[in-house]
């Protein structure tokens, strides 16, 4: 049983490792080809089941008939051998005429079926027969056994079984076979009445004929028994009497009319058997059934022959269609398998064959499509933040500030400014320290603030003053994230196109509103006018150099990067007011980004 | 992909191979008319309803073996050569199989032995000389048939009668070996016994008119016949001749049955030749034969009649033909 279960689980595994367009035709096959012997099996057995049944019909048809025939035959016999008794012998006193003219005649209209009318007294004396031949020398009528069963029954017509006639002589050593009927008669002698018998000798081979004919046209054969089951007609009679052929005919003849199987000699025979009317004889037709089977195998191959051609165009029709449905599904297989190897190529999704077959394929299609969208926007996204971060990183050793910011300091030890000296190195140490921030690019606020009020400092001194800076910065938000060194190209932008004059001003405001937070730098110089701010943000015909405005881009960049949805720079000016760019970043809690939380 | 296509290749051609088997079986196994072999039954003499009961016996059996039996007899009584041209005409004429009761059983025997014939068969009634001939012979034992007519004849006449043997057609083994059974016997069946037999200047004289001469000049009162032809010869010699003999004999021929029940003959032997014809046909063409043929098989019964029985119904069916 566990065997068994094993067996089929393994049948299945590798049943279900095969390819679509396999399991599909083997399983249609093995469907088709089940249902197709199921049907066959079925057809064949109600067939055979009817052709059996026909056949036994066909022999109780042909039984009748011959029993019919026989019926008839007997009954012509009986009414001669009425006909001669009640209208001849019971009319004729023998002592004055004679019977044999009457005889005679009536021979004369049967010889076709008749051998021999003879009338014989009681005591074994001829009285007439017809044709006219020698009574054989010796021999005893009333030996015979036909006039011992006339006598025997008086009222009834007595049918022997087939016999040699040994009555009369015949020339050219002839002796006929004969079937006697014989019946106990009244004979009138000077009006006496006497005891006599009837003998009518029917020609045997017309019963013989009448089988002989059936046999030839039947599959198997017919014979004829009296109602003991006494061979009368027997295809094989000679045979069966020397004993090379063997009959069931004593059992056969006491089987009700009707059809019986019976196996005989180690054969299973179908008989059928129809009683002779007034004889009691039986008609018996035996057909084996391995003959009603030879019949049945032409049938039975050619079943086999249409099934064998049917179970080939099924495969072939099967292999055919499981291909034409499967064959663009192993195609967008393959298409995926690629997929899978990495080739994101054009048009590499096949997209074919049925309806529900292309619109998978479009399906897929449209998803690698989107992927493919979405890795390149991926890969685009990680360069421009890469790229921010390098111009981020130029931003912090921009070499002219290093240099000017240095010259300032050589020029403030020359004038023995020691202590601007020192506040301008220590500035500039506090700038390179927040610029480097071991490396993090997410500082605090507040670093933030510190590094632009270096720088501003820084510049001051390089711009002698020419610019007056407010710093502004709300402590609920001192420590919350910022990308670092986003104010600095802002301040860096204010100063160079907002310090005009003696009177320039740049603030710097960091504040909290509707839950963000918002860092303005705000001059108040030459301002912009709206072409020239519709196109500070935009990246497209952008080049890199002084007054290009990339710093606010590369700003905006980064904050877009790091933090998605609204966030980045919002940029409001008038020509000759004033420029404020408003810097729009959400409120997360350094602490919290240490611990491991997102920025967007 | 590759294997997948030969896979069902391989079963594309075990289906295509199974459809032409199929229909090879069907058209040329089940549905071919079978076709009728042909058995020749050569026979010696020219009188076919002589071997009225050997032919319905082979007919018999062919009837089962889709087979025809041909009886062919002869223009004269015994003459070799004839026998052996109906031989090779019945060969070239596609003969499937021979059944023979050989005329001159020297001749016959020496020249199947010489020149095979390629084709199955077998002897009836009368075989070749040569006891180790391949070929079966279908008939009775003819010693013991021989033997059972001397006993009749002890039983039934007395023992100081003279009984004469007619001695003819001792070409034909069967004959020999009754004559020889009957010369040899030491069944005391008669006082005299003399073997009636042509001599050389009488060769060429009517058997009819030899036997009519030798019925006139010696008086005997059993006159023994061995065979159909000789029995027939005696009878023809005895109807018109008033002669008050009895005849003893081993025949079967219609008018040796017609003169027994008219109490010419005493007594007959007869051997069941519907079962000689019936078995050698069904060992000639049936499945099994390339087996040699037992004794037991070949041999076949013999009965005895007389005037008496011989419409006992047993008999009777054996006796008269007619009966099929």
């Amino acid at each position: 049983m566990k065997k068994t279960k094993n067996l089929i689980t393994s049948i299945k595994n590798k049943y279900g490792m095969r390819s679509i367009q396999l399991i599909s035709s083997v399983s249609f096959t093995l469907i088709a080809v089940a249902g197709m012997m199921i049907m066959g099996i079925a057809l064949y057995s109600q067939f055979s089941a009817r052709a059996m049944r026909s056949a036994v019909e066909n022999d109780k048809q042909v039984i009748e008939q011959v029993g019919w025939n026989l019926n008839t035959y007997i009954r012509n016999m009986m009414s001669i051998s009425d006909s001669f008794y009640y209208s001849v012998i019971k009319k004729t006193d023998l002592y004055e005429d004679s019977i044999i003219k009457e005889m005679d005649l009536l021979y004369e209209a049967n010889k076709d079926n008749l051998i021999s009318i003879a009338c014989i007294t009681e005591d074994g004396a001829l009285i007439g027969a017809s044709p006219v031949a020698g009574r054989k020398e010796g021999v005893d009528f009333r030996k015979q056994s036909w006039f011992k069963e006339a006598q025997g029954k008086i009222e009834n017509t007595h049918f022997s079984t087939p016999h040699v006639q040994n009555m009369f002589e015949n020339s050219n050593y002839r002796y006929y076979w004969v079937v006697s009927l014989s019946r106990s008669v009244e004979l009138t002698k000077r009006g006496n009445i006497q005891k006599g018998v009837l003998l009518i000798d029917m020609n045997y081979s017309a019963i013989e004929q009448m089988f002989a004919r059936v046999n030839e046209k039947s599959r198997g054969y017919v014979y004829l028994t009296d109602r003991n089951g006494e061979i009368i007609y027997h295809p094989r009679q000679k045979a069966i009497y020397a004993g090379l052929y063997q009959e069931n005919n004593r059992r056969a003849a006491q089987y009700e009319d009707g059809d019986h199987l019976e196996t005989f000699a180690g054969q299973e025979r179908s008989v059928v058997v129809k009683t002779v009317g007034y004889t009691g004889w039986k008609v018996i037709s035996v057909t084996p059934t391995s003959q009603l089977a030879l019949s049945m195998s032409q049938t039975r191959m050619f079943t086999l022959i249409v099934l064998t051609l049917m179970i080939f165009l099924v495969l072939a029709g099967n292999m055919y269609i499981a291909y034409a449905v499967t064959d663009p599904l192993r195609r967008l297989d393959e298409s995926v398998r690629k997929l899978e190897e990495g080739n994101y190529d054009e048009d590499n999704i096949y997209i074919g064959g049925s309806y529900e077959i292309r619109h998978l394929g479009r399906t897929i299609d449209s998803m690698v499509k989107q992927m493919r969208k979405l890795m390149d926007d991926m890969v685009r996204e990680q360069r421009d933040k890469r790229r921010s971060e390098l111009d981020a990183l130029q931003s912090q050793i921009n070499p002219h500030f290093l240099y000017n910011t240095l010259d300032s300091v050589i020029w403030m030890v020359e004038a023995e400014r020691y202590k601007d000296a020192i506040t301008m190195v220590t500035s500039l140490a506090t700038l390179f320290r927040i610029s480097l921030s071991k490396g993090a690019n997410i500082i605090t606020i507040r670093d933030e603030f510190t590094h632009a009020e270096n720088y501003l400092k820084i510049q001051k001194v390089r711009y002698k003053n020419k610019f007056t800076s407010t710093i502004e910065i709300d402590p609920a938000i001192e420590e919350c994230c910022t990308i670092k060194l986003i104010i600095q190209p802002l301040l860096e932008n204010a100063i160079y196109y907002g310090t005009m004059d003696e009177d320039s001003e740049i603030t710097l405001k960091g504040y909290e509103k509707d839950g963000d937070i918002c860092i303005e730098v705000t001059d108040n110089g030459l301002g912009m006018t709206q072409e020239t701010l519709d196109s500070l943000l935009k990246e497209k015909g952008r080049t890199r150099g002084k007054g290009s405005g990339i710093g606010l881009w590369n700003v905006d960049q980064r904050i877009r990067l790091y933090f998605k949805g609204d966030y980045g720079l919002q940029i409001e000016s008038e020509p000759d007011e004033g420029t404020t760019v408003r810097i729009r970043l959400p409120k997360i809690l350094y602490e919290d980004y240490k611990k491991g939380g997102q920025l967007s | 992909m590759k294997k997948r296509n030969t896979n069902v290749l391989i079963i594309a051609l075990i289906l295509a191979l199974a459809l032409i088997l199929e229909f090879v079986y069907y058209k040329y196994f089940l549905t071919r008319e079978e076709q009728i072999r042909q058995i020749s039954l050569i026979v010696y003499g020219s009188d076919a309803a002589r071997w009225e009961n050997l032919r319905q016996g082979a007919e018999l059996a062919a009837r089962d073996l889709n087979a025809e039996v041909t009886l062919i007899t002869m223009s004269s009584e015994s003459d070799a050569k004839e026998q052996i041209t109906l031989i090779r005409r019945e060969i070239v004429n596609g003969a499937d199989g021979l059944l023979i009761a050989a005329c001159d059983s020297d001749v016959i025997g020496s020249y199947l032995e010489k020149h095979p014939i390629g084709i199955p068969y077998a002897f009836v009634e009368s075989g070749p000389k040569d006891e180790k001939s391949q070929a079966p012979l279908y008939a009775a034992d003819d010693q013991k048939m021989a033997e059972a007519l001397l006993k009749n004849i002890a039983t039934n006449e007395k023992d100081w009668i003279k009984a004469a043997v007619v001695c003819d057609h001792t070409e034909r083994d069967s004959v020999r070996k009754r004559l020889n059974a009957i010369m040899n016997s030491d069944i005391s069946y008669a006082e005299e016994v003399v073997l009636w037999e042509k001599n050389e200047q009488e060769q060429h004289k009517k058997a009819q008119f030899f036997l009519q001469r030798k019925l006139t000049e010696e008086a005997v009162d059993v006159v023994i016949a061995v065979d159909n032809s000789s029995m027939e010869e005696l009878l023809d010699a005895t109807v018109n001749l008033n002669k008050d003999i009895k005849i003893y004999g081993i025949a079967d021929s219609a008018k040796s049955v017609y003169y027994l029940d008219k109490g010419l003959i005493k007594l007959l032997v007869f051997q069941d030749e519907f079962s000689a014809g019936y078995k050698a046909v069904s060992d000639l063409m049936g499945k099994d034969r390339k087996q040699p043929v037992s004794t037991e098989r070949s041999l076949i019964r013999y009965e005895m009649i007389d005037h008496a029985n011989m419409y006992d119904m047993a008999y009777q069916k054996m006796l008269f033909p007619h009966l099929r």
